[in-house]
Order: C-alpha cells, then sequence, then structure tokens
C-alpha cells in the first residue's frame, strides 16, 4: 500500500467522550448497575463506530463511482463507459474486503426489519450494482454493501454510491432527494465538461435546504481544458443563488497515477488531498461532535440514576428524624415505578394511541396531498394537448409527487417526536419522585432528552431541524431509491394512426383529430393514476412499516428506562433503609463515604456537560 | 409524373388559385423548398457538440464552438455563389449585415437588433459541403436560459400542423438522458416532416469522452452506440446511432500545416515523456515541460484537438503510420466516425430527399387550405389527398415508421428485411433487395422470389388484418423492384 493514504484520526471530543463512558462503566460497575453498564456498553459501541453517511450523487456519467474508487484507492465500484451503477452501493470500513448484497422484500411479505441479504464475491460485483449484469436492477437489489480496511473509513465514514439519474430531475432524482435528509453530507458530481444545467442547480437547491454539508465537485479536470472557467462559472451560479457550498475540481485520473507513483505533488493537483480534508475536517468533525453530545446525554442520565441511589439515604443520614418520612415516600415512589413498568401503564397507551393516531393521520396527509397533484395534473390535462405538454408535464408531475411524499415524511417525523416526548411526561412526573429533591427541575429533561436522542437518533440540524435520520436505521431510505417509477413515454401516448390513415376521408380527418385528442386526454390521465398508485403503494407501506417500527423501539427503550428506574428505587429504598437502622458514628462515617460518592458522580456529570456541551445539558431546540 | 413532380403541380394550381392572398407567398416558398437542398438541422442539448460537429461537416471551423453558451440563436449555413451573412429580425426579411473572421469561426453582427428578436441568421458561404445540404445549428435545450431552449422547441417542432423547416434532423447526444428522450418524443409525430424514426439520427457526439480520452475511447463508443441502436425506445425514435468524435472530425478535417507542426514536437519526445506532458491539460500546459511549443501554441492544441486528439495523433506519428499532414488528417478523420455519419446521412436522407420534400410540399398546401379557406378549397384538396394516398413512398414511410414503433405482427428477420427493402439501408434495388453482388437477373430473381413470400404471408390465415396489410404495402414495392429491374 502506497504512503498516500488518508486517514482519519478520532477526533478529539469522541476520544473524550469514549473515556467518559469508560468511567461511566467503572462508576456503574462499583454500584452493582449491572442494567446501567449493558446500556453505556452500546453507547460505547455506537461512539467505536459512528454512521456518517456521504451521499455522491449527480448525473450519469459525471464519475460518480470513480471519485469514491479513486478516494479509496481502490476499485471497489464496479465503473463502465457505458452507464455503470444500477443501485445504491454502501462503502464502509471492514476488517477484509466484503460485498453483501440485500434484497428490495418481495411483494407481500412484511420485511420492515431485515431484507434479505447474501455475501458475494467483490469481483462478481458488477453481477449485482451495475447496469451491465443488472440491468434496470431486474435482480430486485435494494442496495449492496461493499466493506473495505480503509482507514479514512475506519472512524465510521461510508460513502454512498447513487446510480446515475437520467437527468436529476427524473424520478431517480427526486427520490435521491428524499434520502437527503439522512445523509451527514452530499458530493455533487459534475464533471468539467459544462456549467451547470437547471436540473442540476435545483437538485441543489434541495441538498442544501435538507442536508447539513453540500460539497460541489467538479470531475474530469485532466480532460477539459476550460475546467478553470467552468469551476468558476459553477462557483458563480452557487453564489448568485446565495448557497455557501464548496467547489473542488478533481482528477481521478490524476489521484490514480498519483497513488501508483507514490507522488504527492501529483495528488495535490489531482484535488483529492482538499477532498479528503472537507471530509475530515467538517464532516467528520461534525458528525463525530453530535455522536459526543449523544453519548454526553446517556452519561448525565446514568449520573442521575446513581445520585437518585443516594438521595433518600443521604437525607437520612444528615438527618435521622425524617427516616420515617423518606422511607414512606422511596416506597411510594416505588409503587408508582412498579405500576410505570407494568402493561397496564400509561405512558404504554399513550403511545399505542398516539402510534395508532399518527399513521392514520400520515396516511390521511399522504392522501390528501397525492390528490391535490392528481386534481391539477387532471387540470393541465384538460387544459392542453398531452402531446404538446408532456415534456414539462413529466418532470413536473415527478417533482410535485415526490416534494409532497418529502413533506408527509418530514409531518411525519414531526409527530414521532412529539409523541416520544409526550410518552417522556408520564416518565417526568415518576421520576420527579424518584430522584427526589436531587434532581426535580433536571430530570426531566435528561430523559426525555436521552430517549429522544439515544433511540431514534434524531439530530436537530439545517434551518428547520428536520429529524429524519429515522430514516437511516430502516432501508426506508434505500427503498425510495430504487421504487422510483417512471412515467410511460409519450410514444405511448401516441395512437398508432398507421398505414391505414390513408383510407380515412380528407373531410374527418378533423374529426379524427379531435377524437384523438380526446383518446390522448384519457390515456394521459391513466397514465397519472397508474404512476401515483406505483408510488401511492410502496410509500404507504414504508410509512406504515416505519412507524410500527419507531413504536416498537419507543417502547424497548421507555421499557427498558422503566426497568432502570424501578433497579435505582429499589437500590435507593434499601440505601436508605440501612441508613436508619445506623447509629451515629457510622452515620458520620457513612454521610463521608456517600458525600464522596456524590462528588465523584458530581465530577462525572461535570466532563458529560463539558463534552456534550449545550447538546447534554439540556434538550436544545423544542 | 414522378412524386415531386406532382406536388410541384398541385403547388403551382393552388398558388394560381391563391394569387394575391397571404397564403400565396408560403405557397411560393414552398415550392421554391421543393428545387433547394435538403434541410438538415443539428438539435440536442447544451454542450451536446453541436457546433463542432457542423463545422466537421462544412470541412471549415465557421461556427463558433465556445464554452460558454454560444449557439442562442437558429443559425443557417447554406450555399451561395458569394460570402454573405444576413440577419432576419422577427417578422422582417433578411438584411445583410457585418461579420469578421479572424481565428476560424465568424463573429456576426446582430446589426443593433436585439438578439431575443432575431428570427435566424443565415450564413451564405461557397462551400462544396453545403452544395445538396443545408444545415441549420440550432439553440441546445435545457439550456439555463429558458427561452434559449424554447427557441430550438418552437423551430424543430412548430404549433400547429405548420411544416417545419427542417427536413431532417441530427439529434446530438453526449449519453442518452430521459431529456432526449422526452424531446424526441415531443417532436416526434405521424406528419413525415417532423422528425420520425425515419428522418431523425441519433449521434453519440463527444464520443471520445466516452472513454475518457483513453486511445480505445471509440471502441466504447461504438459499443455503447450499438446497445442504443437496438434499444426499442430508441429506435422508436430515430433512424440509427452513430458515435462521432466531433472534435476530432473537426481538427481533422481543418488540420493546418503549424498543427502538424506542433504534433510533431509531442511526438517526437521518448514515450515516458509524452505520456507524462499528456497526463493532463495542466500537465501540458505547465512551465516545467520544456518543450519548443508557446504557451498559447499548447492552448490551442487542447482547444482544437483534445486530449483525446492529441494522444491519438501523437501516437499516429510516433508509430510512423501518419507522415504527413494530410495522412494525418485522413487518420484522424476516419478514426473520428465522420465518414460514416456521411454514409448515413447519404442513404437516410439524401436517397430520400425527394419523399422529404415532397411531404413538406404537401404539408404547406394542406396549412394553406385550413388557415386560408379558397372556394376551390375542396377540389385542390382532394387532389392533394390524391398525392398523398397514390405515393406509395409514402406509404412505405409510414410502414417503416410502424415497424420502428409498434409490433405488426412480424418476426426480427421480417422486421429486419422489411425495413431494408422499404430502404432504410440505401434506396437502390441491390441495397433493398440486399443482395451484395449479382448481375441483374439475378437481382430480379431474387425480388420475384422476396415478392412471392410476402404475397403467402398477406394471404395466410394466421396473419391479421394489420400484418396481411403491411405485407401488401411490401409485395407492393417488391412488385415496383421487379418493374424497375426488368
Amino acid at each position: 500500500m502506497s504512503d498516500i493514504e488518508e486517514r482519519a484520526e478520532p477526533s478529539d471530543p469522541v476520544a473524550r467522550a469514549a473515556s467518559l463512558v469508560d468511567l461511566g462503566i467503572q462508576a456503574a460497575n462499583a454500584y452493582g448497575r449491572e442494567d446501567l453498564v449493558h446500556r453505556l456498553r452500546s453507547t460505547r459501541e455506537r461512539l467505536d463506530a459512528p454512521d456518517v453517511r456521504v451521499l455522491v450523487v449527480g448525473e450519469f456519467k459525471q464519475g460518480k463511482s470513480t471519485l469514491i474508487n479513486a478516494l479509496l484507492n481502490s476499485p471497489v465500484c464496479p465503473v463502465d463507459d457505458d452507464v455503470a451503477t444500477s443501485v445504491p452501493t454502501i462503502v464502509r470500513h471492514g476488517a477484509d474486503v466484503e460485498a453483501v448484497v440485500y434484497y428490495e422484500p418481495v411483494d407481500g411479505a412484511d420485511g420492515a426489519d431485515s431484507l434479505r441479504s447474501e455475501v458475494v464475491p467483490v469481483t462478481r460485483l458488477a453481477d449485482y450494482a451495475s447496469e451491465v449484469g443488472n440491468p434496470s436492477n431486474v435482480r430486485g437489489v435494494a442496495y449492496v454493501e461493499i466493506r473495505i480496511p480503509r482507514q479514512l473509513l475506519e472512524t465510521g465514514l461510508s460513502l454512498v454510491d447513487t446510480p446515475g439519474v437520467a437527468g436529476l430531475g427524473s424520478a431517480h432524482g427526486r427520490m435521491t432527494a428524499a434520502v437527503l435528509p439522512s445523509a451527514d453530507a452530499v458530493i455533487l458530481v459534475s464533471d468539467a465538461s459544462q456549467e451547470y444545467t437547471e436540473p442540476e442547480l435545483s437538485f441543489l437547491a434541495q441538498a442544501a435546504e435538507l442536508c447539513p454539508t453540500v460539497v460541489c465537485v467538479v470531475s474530469k479536470i485532466d480532460l477539459y481544458p476550460e475546467w478553470r472557467k467552468i469551476t468558476e462559472l459553477d462557483a458563480r451560479h452557487l453564489e448568485d443563488r446565495g448557497y455557501d457550498v464548496p467547489v473542488l475540481p478533481l482528477s481521478a485520473a490524476l489521484r490514480r497515477v498519483a497513488v501508483e507513483g507514490n507522488d504527492a505533488e501529483l495528488n495535490a493537483e489531482s484535488g483529492f488531498s482538499a477532498l479528503v480534508s472537507m471530509l475530515r475536517d467538517q464532516v467528520l468533525t461534525r458528525a463525530h461532535d453530535l455522536a459526543a453530545g449523544r453519548a454526553a446525554t446517556d452519561i448525565l442520565f446514568v449520573a442521575s440514576q446513581l445520585e437518585g441511589q443516594f438521595a433518600g439515604e443521604r437525607e437520612i443520614l444528615t438527618d435521622p428524624e425524617t427516616s420515617t418520612r423518606v422511607v414512606d415516600r422511596l416506597e411510594q415512589t416505588k409503587k408508582n415505578v412498579e405500576e410505570l413498568r407494568s402493561k397496564a401503564a400509561r405512558w404504554q397507551t399513550t403511545l399505542a394511541d398516539g402510534a395508532a393516531d399518527l399513521n392514520a393521520d400520515t396516511e390521511h396527509d399522504l392522501r390528501a396531498r397525492i390528490r391535490t397533484v392528481q386534481k391539477t395534473a387532471e387540470d393541465m390535462i384538460d387544459d392542453g394537448d398531452p402531446v404538446d405538454i408532456w415534456a414539462e408535464f413529466e418532470p413536473w408531475i415527478e417533482q410535485a409527487v415526490a416534494t409532497e411524499v418529502t413533506a408527509t415524511y418530514r409531518k411525519m417525523y414531526e409527530g414521532i417526536e412529539a409523541l416520544a416526548t409526550q410518552v417522556a411526561e408520564h416518565f417526568g412526573d415518576e421520576e420527579e419522585l424518584v430522584l427526589a429533591d436531587l434532581l426535580a427541575n433536571q430530570g426531566q429533561e435528561y430523559l426525555a432528552g436521552a430517549a429522544v436522542r439515544d433511540d431514534l437518533e434524531f439530530k436537530r440540524q439545517g434551518a428547520l431541524g428536520q429529524t429524519f435520520s429515522a430514516l437511516r436505521g430502516s432501508y426506508g431510505g434505500f427503498l425510495m431509491f430504487s421504487m422510483a417509477s417512471q412515467m410511460v413515454g409519450l410514444a405511448a401516448l401516441n395512437p398508432a394512426v398507421g398505414v391505414l390513415t390513408l383510407l380515412v376521408g380528407r373531410k374527418s380527418v378533423r374529426e379524427e383529430k379531435d377524437r384523438q385528442l380526446a383518446q390522448r386526454r384519457v390515456q394521459a390521465k391513466q397514465a397519472v393514476r397508474t404512476y401515483i398508485d406505483d408510488v401511492n403503494f410502496p410509500i404507504s407501506k414504508d410509512v406504515r412499516d416505519t412507524l410500527r417500527r419507531v413504536q416498537r423501539r419507543l417502547r424497548d427503550s421507555f421499557q427498558a428506562r422503566a426497568e432502570e428506574l424501578q433497579r435505582s428505587t429499589n437500590d435507593a429504598l434499601t440505601a436508605a433503609q440501612a441508613a436508619a437502622q445506623q447509629d451515629a458514628s457510622g452515620r458520620e462515617a457513612r454521610l463521608r463515604d456517600v458525600d464522596a460518592e456524590l462528588e465523584r458522580i458530581r465530577w462525572l456529570r461535570q466532563q458529560a456537560e463539558d463534552v456534550g456541551g449545550p447538546a447534554a445539558s439540556g434538550r436544545s431546540g423544542s | 409524373m414522378t412524386l415531386i413532380d406532382q406536388v410541384r403541380a398541385a403547388l403551382a394550381d393552388a398558388i394560381a388559385a391563391y394569387e394575391g392572398s397571404p397564403a400565396a407567398r408560403a405557397l411560393d416558398a414552398a415550392r421554391s423548398r421543393l428545387d433547394e437542398p435538403l434541410r438538415v438541422a443539428l438539435a440536442g442539448k447544451v454542450k451536446a457538440g453541436k457546433s463542432t460537429l457542423l463545422n466537421a461537416l462544412l470541412g471549415e471551423e465557421l461556427a463558433p464552438t465556445d464554452a460558454g453558451e454560444c449557439t442562442r440563436i437558429v443559425t443557417w449555413y447554406q450555399d451561395g455563389p458569394t460570402y454573405q451573412v444576413m440577419v432576419e429580425p422577427v417578422g422582417e426579411d433578411p438584411r445583410p449585415t457585418q461579420y469578421t473572421r479572424d481565428a476560424g469561426a465568424i463573429e456576426i453582427s446582430l446589426d443593433g437588433v436585439d438578439a431575443a428578436k432575431v428570427h435566424r441568421l443565415i450564413v451564405q458561404w461557397p462551400l462544396a459541403a453545403l452544395r445538396h445540404t443545408t444545415l441549420i445549428d440550432t439553440p441546445g435545450i435545457e439550456s439555463l436560459s429558458m427561452d434559449v431552449s424554447a427557441r430550438a422547441k418552437a423551430f424543430l417542432s412548430p404549433e400547429d400542423d405548420q411544416p417545419t423547416a427542417a427536413d431532417a434532423v441530427l439529434y446530438l447526444m453526449r449519453h442518452l438522458h430521459a431529456g432526449d428522450v422526452r424531446f424526441l418524443e415531443t417532436f416526434h409525430d405521424d406528419d413525415m416532416a417532423r422528425a420520425t424514426p425515419v428522418n431523425a439520427i441519433g449521434v453519440l457526439s463527444r464520443a471520445d469522452e466516452i472513454g475518457v480520452a483513453r486511445l480505445d475511447a471509440m471502441e466504447s463508443a461504438r459499443r455503447i452506440a450499438e446497445r442504443y441502436r437496438r434499444d426499442t425506445n430508441v429506435r422508436a425514435l430515430c433512424q440509427t446511432v452513430v458515435p462521432v468524435a466531433g472534435l476530432l472530425a473537426q481538427a481533422g478535417s481543418t488540420l493546418r500545416q503549424e498543427e502538424f507542426r506542433a504534433l510533431g514536437i509531442l511526438a517526437a519526445l521518448p514515450a515516458e515523456d509524452r505520456n507524462a506532458a499528456l497526463l493532463s491539460v495542466d500537465r501540458l500546459r505547465s512551465e516545467r515541460l520544456r518543450i519548443g511549443l508557446t504557451p498559447e501554441e499548447r492552448d490551442h492544441l487542447l482547444l482544437r484537438f483534445g486530449l483525446f486528439g492529441i494522444r491519438l495523433s501523437t501516437q499516429l506519428l510516433s508509430d510512423g503510420v501518419a507522415a504527413s499532414a494530410p495522412q494525418l488528417a485522413e487518420h484522424l478523420v476516419g478514426a473520428s466516425g465522420l465518414p460514416e455519419l456521411r454514409a448515413v446521412l447519404n442513404t437516410q436522407f439524401t436517397e430520400r430527399r425527394d419523399v422529404l420534400k415532397a411531404r413538406a410540399g404537401l404539408l404547406a398546401l394542406e396549412a394553406a387550405f385550413r388557415d386560408h379557406p379558397h372556394p376551390r378549397g375542396e377540389e385542390l384538396a382532394a387532389q392533394v389527398e390524391r398525392i398523398e394516398a397514390g405515393a406509395h413512398e409514402f406509404t412505405e414511410v409510414r410502414l417503416l415508421n410502424a415497424l420502428r414503433t409498434r409490433d405488426v405482427g412480424f418476426d426480427a428477420d421480417e422486421v429486419a428485411e422489411a425495413e431494408r427493402l422499404l430502404g432504410a439501408q440505401g434506396s437502390s434495388p441491390s441495397a433493398r433487395l440486399g443482395a451484395s453482388g449479382g448481375g441483374g437477373d439475378d437481382l430480379l430473381a431474387l425480388a420475384r422470389d422476396r415478392q412471392a413470400s410476402w404475397q403467402a404471408k398477406a394471404e395466410s390465415p394466421f396473419s391479421s388484418k394489420e400484418t396481411a396489410d403491411a405485407c401488401r404495402v411490401l409485395v407492393r414495392t417488391c412488385e415496383g423492384l421487379v418493374a424497375a429491374l426488368s
């Protein structure tokens, strides 16, 4: 392997968060809280392998796969002079080179949580992921995952190679836009042969709105004498539209030669070192900060649970007079928490009802939105001749449908977040009792924050604060890639007139034309209906599946939370009862110990707040 | 009377009938058009390489080819006795205007007319290439300025049933984008004068870039063009798809001595140094590359040949394949795919010239009858209808279109033979019969044999009505061949 291999060092906040999590694990172990240890272990795992997803998009033949291959110095993505990539391909770190093909669920199967997958030899990848081996994705591949040992990917970076879109304005392009919010960054690839086209710019507009980091790459600069001028023109187009987006000129061909000859100067000339720094310094750093923030929130929760253990005990140790009152209070709390754990707990009802309502609302919202598009489309068809308007009509309806679908998803995720908050409120009340004086005000915030961030990986980002990331855990995002229905072409709309037209009398030609126009309108409307059905079906299914999955995950995590609370309460009660039995000297000694323990926990809390910044010291945003 | 003579007579009749009315002028123009060279429009998306290919076809660097959007106005390149450039504002007559021509491309002054108000530019240039064909450069579609795109569309597929200004269309694409298909579909129409599979040819332009300027780039381009040719969607839209490396074709057909010298300097470098120098455009321009070429000369080479053209030229020179400028020019043109395109243009357009012209004339007549009702309208229209119904040429073209766009009940071999008989590979009897050699008697026997075979299929009880109709058209074609060969 050559020296030109970029590595991505674990960033500072992640390293600090990791050592804090380790301390938290030690502490939880020391107090015999294996439930909290377990919880922090999974926090640690997520921290070690954060998923930082970078989407590589662009019209076809702009060199997207070539860019990924050049970035990783390995021909992992199949490339071809003809259209190459036919299914999305995720490239991520792995100890060995390995390729896994994930298949789309068969109709009717409840494939919400897992897709059928198959390990294939990397050399045969082209049979699954390329247009030659798998034309128009006849094999029904949902996506392909490639694992490869690369230091650049080691800290969680994954690159997603997307099928080139036949015009970013096409259905495929719009659906790519639908997965934008789940990406940490988007690289838009456009070659140096020409400046941005209108579809590329409108795609960029969407990307800039939905994704935290957008990088524009001008590819193949080795080939085009005027690449500087094109880069400038592209940058000006971006500036004119008010996007503060970097434009990086690149050459994969130069990069390849640079790596072969270990030529650092040529590597710089290829522009790839700039892209790598960009990914490392901006994309990874940002994602790592977020991951560290989430870990810090977990530690805060654990700290509060540990502190809660000592709450009653310390009160009694300080003032034995209170012992009866404190024990009574803790017993009451215990009862409340047990109730929280039971199947009949109120939060369970809130969650179940809320999820059902959300499902109905979302489906209704989707139907209403799509119906509006259909109505407008039919009016347009009635106002003109489909043959004349089709060229504009087709991209219009694809865009309109995609916009509405995106809006539905956005609304659904807002609904999910509201539901999670609502459920957490039940805990807030109980928690106040559990954690008594010590945590009276903060606990609720921690718990609610933790529940939401932890289990749905919600992130607040971008101007609109989208919360789309739940797409990530599912195949939902990829379903959107591959489902992209095509409108029927205009050729199919043209009633075949054929040889026999000659026999039709001159006079009847006009009537015949009117008849044909009417028929074209009928056919066009039918095409619209078919298209809308084709979109509607998989989307409603995905909505249902996503909601079911989210509900299940919320339930499991709140359940786990209830169990942890119960543990904390039990321990607190036992400790309080023990304290009540102590004599004066024992109390004094124990009080010193407890204060020392609390001091240690407070220190941990302080550290976590430092690492997490605003993300951990309470819920940001609303 | 030939088809075109019948149309000419009908036009003369109508012109007399419409004398003094506004329709007479349009009809008069339609009559002159019958005898003018065939009008071939070059269409395609922005930067598809329209102007470059146009220059290659002209054999002269005339059309401006900037990296920005340059062709914003429809420009006609036609033959004429003198060099003249005219600007035609919307709704006015064309008037001569100033132009300059420094290094290659001409620069036209719009004579104070706002570019948006210019209907078209006419470049009259005495060139052999324009003798039989008028070439029309159209603005790129899907360009950032929407009105430029709109102009191209308005030119190529006008509203109503007006005959289009072009007789045939070369559609240039870099790859087949959905946008290209949509565009071809919009101007695809059952009317023959619009682009149909019969009068449109797809050109995979900038073919050298498909294989990212590797020396075997053209091989890749041929493979991809072949895939498009077999694609049913593409078949329904154009006759065939030909790969052409426009820049190479242009450079080859207009190669200059000093360019040959400059390429010679590069070719003389040791192979390793040369490869390093040609690694990227920047490396070739680098000051550290000390060769006897000024920065201007290097820029010039890059713009005229592209990296692929320079790589190929220096390879040809250092291998000794080309020893002189004319030899190099020949090799470059040969490698560019231009000869294949010319051959296709010849069989597809030039040989079918009369049918394409006649159809445009008939469309002009129909438009006149519809828009300007005339007391003798019924009678004149009946005459047009008689011509249309009687012309077997039209029937052939319609069947050819039908074979391309839908299933008429033929298997693949039958489709191939039917297309050939209908003149898809050339109109001569031997081309239609698919006979490479053989004397007149052999051809005659072959024609009789095919006639009998199609007749049998027409009469077969297994043939649907549409299949039988299609077979009868082919029987009639064979009869014509038999008559011509007898």
